[in-house]
């Protein structure tokens, strides 16, 4: 059984008319056995800066421990907030730099630059190749049903309250169709002013 | 030893700052190490971690031997989790007193002692709240 399939995720980011939309599902569980719908799996890592990590949990918690860490002190030492793109290269070089014994988890990056506030969505795998996009990014155990809701749904320059619809649906009807995610759902919209957290209403099995 | 280990650390926190680690930092500190140990030398035990505190009042954490950390209301390890769970999902509410947790626990032992092939006559339930930890010493667990 695979180290990224243990726990179970879905996580799926999407890019907006001047926002972002990042989401995942709730459940912690042991293979098939489901032990929490509350665990958290999107860490906001700055103000306009989130982070998903879909994968194996105890590897979700450390990566977003060290990776705090790490922010932190370049905010400390630089005086300014991290782009989002910037940060997308610290993940990738921080997962590389375990390439022979990685942390089973595939980040996906969401945010706003702090300057321009123009969105960035972008994903990778766990040993940090980076794909950035323009429309959306999906990780998990759901991925590939994420992947069928998000293309179908998904279209250019979606304002905050469609995005929410939009990105919500893709995930509850995707997490529904995998065993190993789902039991719960929350969805951070972020834009140049605020960041509306929702948690969603789901087939809790 | 492992647990001995982690537990002498938290009582040199108390030694050095002079008050307790709350349940959430505790278990942190543990998660930490388990999942340091998990890519050099695993630990193979699962834990639970319970405390009360002050500040956020009762807690309980789910740890397994890979430094996955969960709070949760209820939760069980190992064989008892077949059994248990289903009867804590359906018994377990939001604010139960003293009474009725130790009630559902012995539910959750009844059923256990019914339904595993392996016979676990005696049990110990340990309460922890505001006043400490305690042992009930029952004879309604005995079978």
């Amino acid at each position: 059984m695979s180290a990224l399939e243990y726990n179970g995720s879905a996580i799926v980011a999407m890019m907006g008319h001047e926002c972002v939309a990042i989401a995942s599902d709730k459940r912690l569980g042991r293979q098939a056995q489901t032990l929490s719908c509350d665990f958290q799996k999107i860490f906001q890592m700055s103000d306009r800066l989130f982070l998903g990590l879909p994968g194996l949990g105890t590897d979700v918690e450390t990566v977003s421990n060290r990776l705090r860490f790490r922010l932190n002190l370049y905010k400390l030492r630089e005086n300014r907030e991290m782009k989002p793109r910037t940060f997308l290269n610290m993940v990738s070089s921080f997962l590389y730099s375990h390439r022979f014994g990685p942390y089973f988890v595939e980040p996906i990056v969401a945010g706003l630059e702090p300057t321009t506030s123009e969105p960035f969505i972008a994903s990778m795998d766990l040993i940090g190749c980076p794909m950035i996009t323009s429309d959306f990014v999906v990780g998990g155990t759901a991925s590939e049903q994420l992947y069928g809701m998000c293309e179908t749904l998904w279209r250019p320059d979606l304002e905050p309250d469609d995005l929410f619809e939009i990105i919500a649906q893709s995930l509850l009807n995707a997490q529904d169709r995998d065993a190993l995610s789902g039991w719960g759902g929350v969805v951070y919209i972020v834009e140049k002013d605020k960041v509306t957290i929702r948690h969603l209403k789901a087939r809790m099995d | 030893n492992r647990s001995s280990d982690l537990q002498k650390n938290v009582q040199l926190y108390k030694i050095r700052n002079g008050y307790s680690l709350s349940p959430h930092a505790a278990a942190s500190f543990t998660r930490q190490n388990l999942a340091k140990a998990l890519r050099e030398g695993p630990y193979t035990v699962d834990m639970l971690i319970g405390g009360y505190d002050e500040h956020d009042g009762a807690s309980l954490y789910y740890l397994d031997y890979l430094g996955t950390m969960a709070k949760v209301p209820y939760t069980a390890h190992g064989y008892a989790s077949y059994m248990t769970l289903s009867i804590m999902d359906k018994n377990y509410k939001e604010g139960l007193s003293e009474t009725e947790a130790v009630d559902m626990i012995r539910m959750c032992i009844a059923e256990v002692q019914k339904r595993l092939i392996i016979n676990l006559p005696k049990f110990n339930i340990h309460v922890v709240d505001r006043e400490g930890v305690r042992t009930i010493d029952d004879e309604k667990m005995e079978t």
